[in-house]
């Protein structure tokens, strides 16, 4: 083996790692340190919680002086509280919904004849490469008042007036569903297309109607991507900020929204610090619970 | 699998892309539309497609984007393949858990806290936003999807043909150019350009970390979609969701060909 | 497993097929199924009786997967009809037939246990569920799997596994049980043992079974009768020691055991015998009481533990061929002697090891003499 092997190696560790602990890391640390800073009419708006420079003993100091009134405020205004469980319901709708229009897509992919399945997939993964924000904006054109949808729907006859669904939660909805469909049908077409139909020939075998043979079997196997694709929607969708700002109403509350008002209309970067750090303990569970699936998946495929 | 593909699945299928596809088809119809009024059809134009050109400052978010994203995307390639064969190839390292949670995390991390948080770490260290800090902060998030996309081709990969080079007396950098980087090369330009869309597409970060001069195209075209629908965007859309999409197809069109080179080329080096 | 017996074909006097008006249990009538363009069963009739245990053999793509698959409802059938114990399958869905199959690939359900998996059709069928537990005791009994009820498949050995899925297919007490090549996942040592398994089981459980497989051996330790299949069509069926002793063809000949074929013509008969000439002049005899037209090009064919080889010329010079030995295998119970004919044709001689003895044995590159009785011939014509 070459000597240098061993540096090498660890330099293909290292250097990622390292990026990883500097700019994504560390930043965290920055915003939990803001979060107990006082604002300041200055530039940046914020006196500083921590000095580094002031060494250990110093630093004791400066922890002994943070200020939690951040927080505090966080819990008497609330707006907050409202927009952190309002971002959930809505997270959470938007991903039985997507799971409810992903599931079938994925599986009829799934069951698809085998030489249609690679362009059924590109497909899928094609408007996932298309602009967020311009699939987000297109949705405009079309639930507005004046838009495309109701257009269509007064010229059926299905409906004698316009429909409001722009700037309404179900806007949000739609947005959220359609934004991250792909993401929800990946990793459920990734477990469906594995699974062995030898098993559902055996449940029909042994006596099971088709019905039933997916509820017994495809269903309870396909739990993986399940989560997989849950996860996936769910976490960005509770932060979300684009949909909501084009597509909602002022009274969608979102907290992704609130935390971007608050930085860049209020200058207040403490208290949208610490909007920040309770969105993330908010999300820590099920970032790990996805990170832990992830992992999982990936061993068991090597 | 293999099953029968029953009327429900493919009327399933059908309606799941109907959905996927119907929006964004209308946008390119619309951008074509002689009417200022974005939904009431007054005749085929290109109008606004020459406006768009004529914008100054759409011409010139749209080129400091290019350079991010072109920047971000081969840095963000180079480290996310480091990060991908440190994942596949050392099963046990000290700090493992805290770097594969750093791996995934930010797949999924809304978009206002990585911003948020990149920002603070910048003013921190008294570095000017700009063209700069919103290269690295995507370098940051692209590079995670490298690193996934590149481990899932090297959770496949098979070893003994790189220990075959070994044994054949290629020292271990030359059996890792020589023989892996060829079979994981597809995933790496797929890689590639995974991070160069999600550069060219983000808005939030770019919102944080931006500074003068360094407006990128989304939050051009963000800060004008909040005055309304306009047919001059519609037709900068198009033209996005046009490059990119060609862009894609050759791409992946060319990996396919190249995974199936690949894959027989591996088929029959390990064949015994 | 211990104690194992004679193979089913030798220690039964059962041969429901020769019996004149017996009614067949499953019959194929004419059936096709072709895939677009390919045929994958061609024109095909069978019967198969109760309790017969019957093996559909050859090689991958012969059509014998795709015939089970038909009785257990996975495949259509395109042309032609199967029945089932007189009712036409045709509009029965895989679920209501009164057929199990056991699967190649086990097809155990991951996400559950052994019980679970034994429990499944008998679940369906809305079985009470003390009655389930002691049927899937009984099962775990049967198979010898009591300690292992609690484990899920990925727990289990190949061998292990394999006993989980035949426990679930016998299960709901079937009426015919499928096996599409049930020990092809296993090492040579297991699968033997396991074959005399399978036809202690079948003998005790008096249900019909039909395997598919494309090993000879296994499908001769097991069967009543086997099918030899080739491109769709059935080419042979007959018990074992028919089959090996009588074959039909070449084909079938070369698929069960080792033949060796030397191209000929009838010449003439005489007592029982056909005489034969062998394209390179040689004369051969075959006993035999079927009857061929002279000068008609045949082969004559002779298993290679039916030939002898000695460096003498055998006193009855009938069917002796010299030459010269050109490859030696020595197998353990048998030497096997590939022997180059002076005609150039090549023929393979077995020799039980039994009866060599001291340093003397026949070596290579000597001058043998290959000898036949007219009894331990055949002549195929195709």
């Amino acid at each position: 083996m070459n000597a240098l092997q061993p540096i090498v190696k660890r330099a293909t560790i290292w250097l990622p790692y390292l990026w990883l602990l500097i700019f994504f890391l560390a930043p965290f640390v920055m915003v939990v340190k803001l979060s107990v800073s006082e604002p300041a009419i200055a530039q940046p708006p914020y006196i500083p919680a921590l000095d580094w420079l002031d060494g250990p003993l110093g630093w004791w100091e400066d922890i002994k002086k943070f200020s939690f009134s951040n927080y505090t405020f966080l819990t008497q205004d609330a707006l907050y509280w409202k927009s952190y469980l309002s971002s959930v319901q809505i997270a959470l709708i938007s991903t039985v919904l997507t799971l409810l229009i992903g599931y079938p897509l994925a599986y009829g992919m799934a069951s698809a004849p085998r030489t249609l399945r690679p362009l059924l997939l590109m497909l899928v993964i094609l408007p996932f490469w298309t602009s967020f924000l311009i699939r987000v904006y297109a949705w405009i054109g079309i639930l507005k008042k004046e838009g495309l949808l109701n257009q269509f729907l007064l010229w059926l006859g299905v409906i004698s007036e316009p429909l409001t669904i722009m700037n309404t939660n179900w806007a949000v909805y739609i947005g959220i569903v359609y934004s991250y469909l792909p993401f929800m049908v990946l990793p459920l077409y990734a477990n469906l297309e594995k699974q062995d139909s030898a098993l559902l020939e055996a449940a029909a075998d042994l006596g099971c109607s088709k019905m039933s043979a997916f509820w017994q079997i495809t269903w309870p196997l396909s739990r993986p991507g399940v989560i997989a694709g849950c996860m996936l929607v769910f976490i960005p969708a509770v932060g979300e900020f684009v949909i909501p700002s084009l597509l909602g109403g002022s009274s969608t509350l979102m907290i992704g929204r609130v935390l971007f008002d608050e930085f860049f209309q209020n200058r207040d970067w403490p208290v949208s610090s610490a909007v920040a750090v309770i969105l993330l303990l908010l999300l820590i569970v099920p970032i790990m619970l996805f990170q832990r699936s992830e992992v999982r998946a990936r061993e068991q495929s090597a | 699998m293999n099953r029968h593909w029953s009327k429900f699945n493919i009327v399933s299928v059908v309606l799941g892309f109907a959905f996927l596809y119907i929006p964004i088809l209308l946008l390119i119809i619309y951008s074509f539309n002689a009417s200022k009024l974005v939904t009431v059809w007054a005749g085929f134009s290109t109008k606004w497609y020459t406006a768009a050109f004529a914008n100054q400052g759409l011409v010139d978010a749209a080129w400091v984007t290019f350079r991010v994203a072109i920047i971000s995307a081969t840095i963000a390639t180079v480290l996310g393949t480091l990060a991908a064969m440190a994942l596949a190839r050392n099963t046990r390292f000290r700090g493992r858990f805290l770097f594969s949670g750093m791996i995934y995390a930010p797949l999924v991390m809304p978009e206002v806290i990585t911003g948020l948080s990149l920002l603070l770490l910048f003013v921190a260290v008294g570095m000017d936003r700009g063209i700069t800090t919103v290269t690295l902060a995507h370098i940051t998030f692209s590079m995670c999807f490298v690193a996934v996309v590149v481990q899932s081709r090297l959770a496949s990969f098979d070893r003994s043909l790189e220990e075959a080079a070994l044994d054949l007396g290629a020292t271990p950098a030359r059996a890792f150019f020589s023989v892996t980087l060829p079979i994981i090369m597809p995933a790496i330009v797929a890689g590639w350009m995974l991070a160069f869309t999600l550069s060219l597409d983000d808005l939030v970060i770019a919102q944080f970390n931006s500074g003068p001069g360094a407006t990128t195209l989304p939050m051009k075209i963000f800060s004008q979609v909040r005055l309304g629908v306009t047919p001059e965007i519609n037709a900068v859309c198009t033209i996005l969701v046009g490059v990119v999409t060609t862009g894609v197809i050759i791409a992946s069109l060319s990996i396919k060909r190249q995974e199936v080179r690949a894959a027989r080329a591996e088929r029959l080096a390990t064949q015994t | 497993m211990s104690n194992p017996k004679q193979p089913a074909a030798l220690n039964r006097t059962f041969h429901p097929w020769l019996e004149e008006g017996a009614k067949p249990f499953i019959e194929f009538r004419n059936v096709t199924k072709r895939y677009g363009s390919f045929t994958a069963v061609d024109d095909l009739s069978l019967e198969i009786f109760e309790r017969e245990f019957f093996a559909l053999l050859g090689p991958s793509g012969c059509g014998k997967t795709t015939l089970m698959r038909m009785l257990a409802g996975f495949e259509d059938v395109t042309e032609g009809d199967v029945f089932l114990a007189g009712e036409n399958l045709a509009d029965v869905p895989p679920y209501r037939r009164p057929v199990n199959m056991m699967f190649q690939s086990y097809a155990l359900f991951p996400h559950m246990s052994v019980e679970k998996n034994i429990a499944f059709g008998l679940k369906q069928d809305g079985m009470a569920k003390s009655e389930i537990n002691d049927r899937v005791a009984d099962m775990l009994v049967l198979v010898k799997m009591e300690q292992f009820g609690k484990r899920k498949p990925d727990q289990l050995s190949g061998g292990q596994k394999q006993r989980v899925a035949l426990a679930r297919s016998l299960a709901k007490q079937p009426k015919l049980l499928l096996l599409d090549e049930p020990l092809g996942a296993l090492d040579r040592k297991l699968r033997e043992e396991t074959q005399f398994e399978l036809v202690d089981l079948q003998e005790k459980l008096g249900i019909t079974f039909m395997i598919v497989t494309h090993d000879q051996e296994e499908a001769m330790t097991v069967a009543d009768r086997i099918a030899v299949m080739d491109h769709g069509r059935i080419v042979q069926v007959a018990p074992p020691m028919e089959m090996y002793e009588r074959p039909n063809s070449r084909y079938v000949a070369d698929f069960l055991g080792d033949i060796n074929l030397i191209a000929s013509k009838t010449v003439g008969r005489a007592k029982g015998k056909i005489l034969l000439q062998s394209d390179s002049g040689q004369e051969l005899q075959v006993t035999t009481g079927e009857n061929f037209a002279i000068d008609r090009n045949v082969w004559f064919a002779s298993r290679p533990e039916k030939l002898s080889i000695s460096r003498k010329k055998p006193a009855k010079s009938i069917n002796s061929l010299e030459g010269v030995v050109w490859d030696i295998a020595y197998l353990g119970g048998v030497t096997i002697y590939k022997v180059k004919l002076d005609s150039g044709e090549f023929v393979k001689a077995a020799v039980l090891n039994s009866s060599v003895s001291g340093n003397d044995i026949i070596t290579w590159e000597e001058r043998v003499w290959i000898s036949c009785s007219p009894q331990g011939a055949r002549i195929l014509t195709s």
